[in-house]
């Protein structure tokens, strides 16, 4: 399932987070050679305590991560437009309300595969984005600024979303970067759960799971 | 009644308003108006105020309320402001986790007369500054409700922030820095050319071309883009 973290619930869902964070540092250091920050096995940096909201993939336990991206408003500050204004100042300037940042997207393709899900990394990922987009509508997003490898473009795409590529960066790892500008309508999540074959339930699931948490109560 | 009135409309007005209005209070009141809701709350969050040691907070619920909330520290125990400035996400009240301090309050608000249900858009400026932004009201089918304004509030509740820190700091709007992009979709514009046109012309998706001008449009602090491409002209940043 699909959940989103905020951080009045960092504590209660620390042990996801800390999964996330030390995947992050086998992807971003390890595999793909990014110079980010890494303390304690785990890659965290400065747009990790400005209370981004974390999307979480993992089991119904709540227990095992299999894959996670952090995102933030673009009205505030954030890691594309301080890191890609460097390298290409004209490309990423996108900022309004409705226009929100997704970094550090990732996937577990061990834990996918220890839990026997039969999910290849490109379905992996693009549920993710479709995830993502689904809870973006929910909170009147309307557009996902995001980076992603050259390759994944056409991964996402067959998936059926809908990408504006804004630019694109070297010097970052082994591949360059590409940023891109995701649309979040109802018809791109509609056609992104055809392509998938992700069904009604899936869906209404994630949804719930945005707001499913224990102790709520019924305000005043 | 706000049902035969477009959501455009309302917008625009609420915008203009905003801009107009003597203050942030005068500003959430006459939204109030507009959108036919019980109260509005303007709350800045507490860790970016260094300059000045009072609270800010702006607000159109009853000083008698107000008196009696500061002076039980209501604050330090209200659900929206103490999880509230921890999220992100533009929040329904009943998503709010209810602590045992939180009964009593909710239900002395309650005899006081208050209640509804709630809505409250989370504002986070570049800067990082924080603020939270609360419509309470009463009206049925509520979620509904919401779901039918809740763009347009959220981007009216970063003007009320933009004007709550021009009271608080007298920061004056400087003249925005427009990137190319943004100039060159405001210039086709300015040419009477719609967002497929202006698409079509600079080679980038509707969708895209749309984000550009609302980007530039709210750079520029205007409710829509005839307004942004006046005051463009006026500053001089395009020239069609």
């Amino acid at each position: 399932m699909f959940i989103t973290v905020q951080a009045h619930q960092f504590s209660a869902y620390s042990h996801l987070l800390d999964q996330y964070f030390k995947l992050r540092k086998k992807v971003f250091a390890d595999h793909l050679g990014w110079a980010v920050p890494v303390e304690d096995g785990k890659e965290t940096d400065r747009y990790d305590r400005l209370k981004p909201v974390y999307l979480l993939w993992c089991d119904e336990n709540l227990q095992t991560l299999f894959g996670g991206v952090r995102f933030m408003p673009t009205t505030g500050p954030t890691l594309l437009y301080d890191v890609f204004r460097k390298t290409f100042p004209n490309a990423v300037e996108l900022r309004a309300p409705g226009i929100w940042e997704a970094t550090r997207l990732c996937i577990d393709e061990d834990a996918i595969q220890q839990h026997e899900l039969k999910i290849t990394a490109a379905r992996a990922f693009s549920l993710m984005i479709l995830a993502l987009s689904e809870c973006g509508l929910e909170h009147g997003i309307h557009t996902l600024i995001s980076n992603y490898e050259p390759q994944m473009a056409r991964v996402y795409r067959r998936a059926g979303a809908c990408i504006q590529e804004l630019g694109r960066a070297d010097g970052f790892g082994r591949l360059p970067v590409c940023c891109g500008a995701f649309e979040v309508t109802t018809e791109v999540c509609q056609f992104m759960r055809e392509t998938l074959g992700v069904d009604e339930s899936f869906y209404r699931t994630s949804t719930q799971t945005w707001f499913a948490q224990p102790l709520m109560l019924e305000a005043a | 009644m706000i049902d035969s009135l477009s959501p455009v409309y309302l917008f625009e007005k609420s915008h203009s308003q905003i801009e107009q209005a003597e203050s942030v209070e005068a500003a959430l009141a006459l939204m109030r108006e507009n959108y036919e809701l019980d109260n509005l709350t303007y709350h800045l969050s507490q860790t970016v105020i260094s300059k000045v040691d009072s609270l800010y907070v702006r607000t159109t619920y009853p000083a008698a309320w107000v008196g009696r909330y500061l002076m039980r520290n209501y604050m330090a125990i209200d659900p929206v402001v103490v999880e509230g400035f921890e999220r992100s996400l533009p929040f329904f009240w009943e998503e709010l986790r209810i602590t045992e301090a939180a009964v009593n309050f909710l239900q002395d608000a309650k005899d006081h007369g208050l209640g509804g249900n709630g809505y409250s858009v989370p504002v986070t400026d570049k800067f990082a500054r924080r603020a939270l932004v609360s419509f309470n009201g009463s009206k049925e089918n509520w979620r509904e409700f919401v779901a039918n304004f809740r763009n347009d509030w959220i981007e009216l509740s970063h003007r009320i922030h933009a004007k709550a820190m021009r009271e608080l700091y007298g920061e004056d709007d400087p003249v925005p820095v427009l990137s190319p992009r943004e100039l060159e979709c405001l210039h086709w514009s300015a040419l009477g050319k719609d967002h497929k046109a202006v698409a079509i012309i600079l080679g980038i998706s509707e969708h895209t071309a749309r984000d550009y001008l609302k980007s530039a449009r709210i750079k520029l602090g205007c409710a829509n883009i005839a307004q942004a491409i006046a005051k463009a002209l006026k500053l001089r940043v395009i020239s069609p």
